[in-house]
């Protein structure tokens, strides 16, 4: 059934500003006296129905919902590895076309709800009012999609997922600005944090499949399986983002900090005479199946914590950062798993500190220049957003791994990763 | 005159009776099954949900009609925060009997500051509800609406300055008035905004009740505080006129027969039944026969004519009804001869309060859980019904640009209007008419009769179905009670009982 055009119903924008009526007459309706008993009209003047207005946003309302509670796969990294090799066929291709779009369809719809579960007055606030229109518009667009039925219209799709990533890349900071606004005030601070604990994650997670399916059939390096890069080398990250770190450390402090990374791999492998023997190899570079930019990002935010520990606490050059890179596999489960362990000696954290720490919203940087805090697309503060170590953790339990701090207030700080990798029965 | 036509015929929500014409000429009735009611919202019909998609700024946060809701809203929100936590005074009736005796200009001035900053505290309580209600039941477009029409409401009344003489006083009736008018809107729009809830499952139905109940209770308390200050400066200004002062507590209770008002509702619902196409015109109509004493008590008439109406009216539906689907075979003959079994109210006076039995053979509540009664909306399906009747109702085709009315405007063009619209709102000295809560007696204007007649005559095939869940909350507001009791397959009794409202000295007004 397909409703003509000419009924959607426009509304001209009715200000009121001044203290001119509209031309309209006043509009009072029977329904008044028949409902109302403490009060006597007389029905006057008409307009538009209620009907046609009451069906079209009932039946948006309906869409989001059924979307919404449709039943939906967790990501697992064994789905996502699902596509071995390089070459997809035409079918191949369609196919995840199609499971990303449903799959987009129902994150949207479910941020949709959730961010409308919150209280009336929360959404009025502008800035996540903001985030709330956001969400409706990549809900229009992906709604808009035609279902993909050839290849070319997968190609189409990948700009369509391109868009949708476009559209939600630098929310966080809005959204974060928001809440501070509602906290405590019309929103209790933990069901704010819980509200946040999810949105944040399954809005990763949005974001996971969309990129996921651009990098399906766009792949970034070799070694990638859409966002999996099947051979992702640790230590190289590592020292990447070190040096990033470093390079914000000189501007904002004039200060450096060294780091030291130690690797072991403890595998068993075939020896020459086919039987199994173990192997521990050591400072090695290490390789691992994971998600380029989950991992690094985590990284990034442990190390600033680290070194700004480092040098805010005047612990002298000579004292490295040590990092210990450690995988091995795991017999029962089949999968392999990667631990990183960041340990610095910047005086540890303070057990008060330690109940929040994880907050969103929560920071123990002092910023007196808000355009510091709010550029995450650079990334250009070295800390302060409030967002580093709970988003570090969520990266790190989307898939099943973990995160752990281990404070020694006085001294410095152990932070544990641990990351499973897909199940060894897909690497070739 | 045989009908030819086929009719729908509702009967209660579970089910459905339709004349039809058979093969002997005569009219007959058949139950059928329910007629689908919404929209198919499972289609999977791309263009159809593209067409739709296009629609999603709808679902946002400010609508474009709106005066109040847009960014700077939640900014300049802190005021009315200020206010909403100040206390409400309550007030019992014995106060403003009171009141009533003995006025001076003190009193008059006094009442309208009170009444000035009531409002204000009250309202910014109700908004305050609203805003922490969440968003998806909040934003639909008739609860913004609602919240729309309370914040003018709010920024009028915060911002009218102490009144300290009698002119200041007639302005400030006006804007009461006005207040009063602009308020009328927001009832409908109340009503249809928690069946879309209902329907769309923003709002529990637990907590959907006791919204409703709430903000009707409180909506009940703001009218009567404004009218009765209305009615204080008009009994002021014409001191001269004789009025029964044993007739009346604080100017706005009358004293109700209550055989004449159960006599009246009746004759009213059983003239519509003659006017509209319920029913066959020479039918017989069951008889009303009412048992006991009459009592005579200070009440407000159209509360107390409003909720007899509802629960007559349901009886009168379901008697006749029952009657005719329990002889659906007889031919048409039988039902020119034979009435459908009475409706009996017994009257009974205690010490305390007045108490009301209404038996009916209406066939029960038809399996209807007693306490989905009293419930808004009910369930999901019959929410659905009930709005769709909602949209049939003629004369119910309100602004899609429903501008809220800015009564800080002294604008002569406004007040033209509204004289045309409302004349007995029109606090000209002369002319003023409160006289629509004059128990029982002929009315001054002779309008007035046409609207108490809708009140309760509105067209019996558009169910509802939330006459008695607003029965409760009036009757409960006047710290009374229903209970309703049924046999199924027989009929339902309903014990309705009143609290005797000047032996009260508790509380009335504190349900803010």
């Amino acid at each position: 059934m397909f409703i003509k055009s000419s009924l959607i119903i426009r509304r001209a924008p009715l200000r009121t500003l001044t203290n001119n009526l509209s031309p309209r007459k006043i509009n009072t309706a029977a329904i008044f006296q028949s409902l109302d008993p403490s009060t006597e009209l007389k029905t006057t003047s008409q307009s538009i129905s209620f009907e046609q207005d009451y069906h079209i946003r009932s039946s948006l309302e309906k869409i989001i919902h059924r979307y919404a509670t449709k039943p939906y796969q967790k990501i697992t990294l064994n789905k996502l590895v699902q596509y071995g090799g390089t070459n997809l066929s035409d079918e191949e291709i369609i196919s995840a076309a199609n499971e990303t779009l449903l799959n987009l369809k129902i994150l949207n719809a479910k941020r949709l709800i959730h961010i409308r579960s919150l209280p009336y007055m929360v959404v009025l606030n502008p800035h996540i009012s903001l985030s709330y229109s956001l969400y409706l518009r990549s809900m229009r667009e992906i709604l808009s999609t035609p279902p993909v039925l050839t290849v070319a219209d997968a190609l189409e799709f990948v700009k369509v997922c391109e868009d949708f990533l476009d559209k939600h890349a630098d929310a966080i900071p809005r959204l974060s600005k928001g809440f501070t606004e509602i906290i405590g005030k019309y929103y209790p601070k933990a069901d704010s944090f819980k509200f946040l604990d999810i949105h944040l994650r399954e809005r990763i997670i949005m974001k996971l499949t969309a990129q996921h399916f651009i990098f399906l059939m766009n792949p970034p390096t070799a070694t990638n399986i859409g966002v999996l890069d099947s051979n992702l080398n640790i230590n190289q990250l590592v020292k990447q983002q070190a040096d990033f770190v470093n390079e914000l450390c000189n501007m904002k402090y004039m200060k450096n900090c060294q780091l030291e990374i130690e690797t072991n791999n403890y595998y068993t492998s075939k020896d020459t005479n086919n039987n199994d023997s173990l192997i521990v190899e050591r400072n090695k570079d290490i390789y691992f199946p994971f998600i380029y930019e989950n991992l690094e990002y985590c990284i990034l935010e442990l190390l600033k914590n680290s070194f700004r520990a480092h040098i805010e606490n005047d612990v002298p050059y000579e004292n490295k950062i040590k990092v210990i890179i450690n995988k091995y596999i795991d017999e029962d489960a089949n999968v392999p798993i990667l631990q990183i362990r960041i340990s610095d000696q910047g005086g540890g954290i303070d057990p008060e500190t330690q109940q929040q720490m994880y907050d969103f919203s929560f920071t123990t940087v002092k910023s007196e220049d808000d355009s510091d805090v709010y550029d995450s697309q650079n990334n250009r503060s070295v800390a302060g957003m409030g967002y580093g170590l709970g988003l570090s953790k969520t990266y790190c339990q989307i898939f099943d791994g973990s995160l752990h701090v281990e404070s020694y207030y006085g001294y410095g700080t152990d932070v544990y990763i641990k990351l499973k990798g897909p199940s060894l029965s897909y690497a070739n | 005159m045989l009908r030819h036509t086929i009719k729908p015929h509702k009967l209660l929500p579970t089910s459905n009776i339709l004349a039809v014409n058979n093969h002997r000429g005569y009219t007959s009735y058949k139950q059928i099954t329910s007629l689908p009611l919404d929209v198919d919202h499972n289609t999977t019909d791309h263009n159809y949900i593209k067409y739709l998609a296009q629609n999603f700024p709808e679902l946002g946060p400010y609508p474009t009609y709106s005066k109040y809701v847009n960014p700077l809203h939640f900014y300049q929100n802190t005021v009315m925060n200020q206010w909403s936590s100040k206390k409400a005074h309550p007030i019992t009736l014995q106060q403003l009997a009171n009141f009533g005796k003995k006025l001076s200009k003190e009193k008059v001035l006094s009442s309208a500051n009170f009444v000035r900053l009531e409002i204000a505290i009250r309202i910014a309580k109700k908004l305050k509800d609203f805003q922490i209600l969440p968003f998806a039941a909040i934003s639909n477009h008739h609860l913004v609406r609602v919240y729309e029409s309370y914040y003018n409401i709010f920024e009028s009344f915060r911002k009218i300055k102490p009144i300290t003489n009698l002119e200041e006083n007639e302005e400030f009736c006006k804007t009461l008035s006005r207040m009063l008018h602009d308020n009328l809107l927001s009832l409908p729009h109340l009503i249809m905004g928690s069946l879309e809830c209902r329907i769309l499952n923003s709002m529990t139905q637990k907590n959907l009740d006791e919204f409703m109940s709430a903000t009707l209770r409180a909506r009940v308390s703001r009218r009567l505080i404004c009218e009765e200050h209305l009615s204080l400066t008009d009994k002021f200004k014409n001191s001269s006129k004789n009025i029964d002062m044993d007739d009346c507590i604080g100017d706005i209770f009358y004293k109700c027969s209550a055989i004449e008002n159960l006599q009246f509702c009746a004759s009213r619902i059983t003239d519509t039944y003659k006017e509209v196409e319920f029913l066959e015109k020479d039918f017989l109509l069951p008889e009303l026969i009412i048992q006991g004493n009459d009592v005579k008590f200070p009440f407000m008439v159209t509360h107390l004519r409003y909720i007899f109406g509802e629960i007559l009216r349901n009886s009168y539906d379901s008697t006749i009804n029952n009657f005719i689907y329990n002889n659906g075979d007889k031919p048409r003959d039988f039902f020119l001869k034979n009435r459908p079994p009475p409706i009996k109210v017994t009257i009974i006076n205690a010490k305390n309060s007045i108490e009301f039995r209404f038996s009916d053979q209406g066939g029960g509540l038809k399996g209807m859980p007693i306490d989905k009664i009293w419930s808004f909306g009910k369930n999901e399906r019959i929410a659905r019904e009930s709005l769709s009747n909602f949209h049939k109702i003629p004369g119910l085709q309100l602004a899609g640009d429903y501008s809220p009315m800015n009564f800080d405007s002294s604008d002569p063009a406004v007040e033209k209007e509204l004289e045309d619209e409302v004349p007995h709102l029109n606090i000209d000295p002369d002319v003023v008419d409160h006289s629509a809560n004059k128990g029982g007696h002929e009315f001054v204007k002779a309008n007035i009769p046409n609207t108490l007649q809708n009140l309760i005559e509105r067209p019996s095939n558009f169910k509802l179905n939330l006459g008695l869940a607003m029965c409760k909350v009036y009757a409960e507001y006047w710290n009374g009670n229903i209970v309703m009791n049924s046999l199924e397959n027989y009929g339902t009794d309903t014990h309705l009982s009143l609290s005797k409202l000047e032996m009260s000295n508790r509380l009335q007004l504190d349900k803010a």
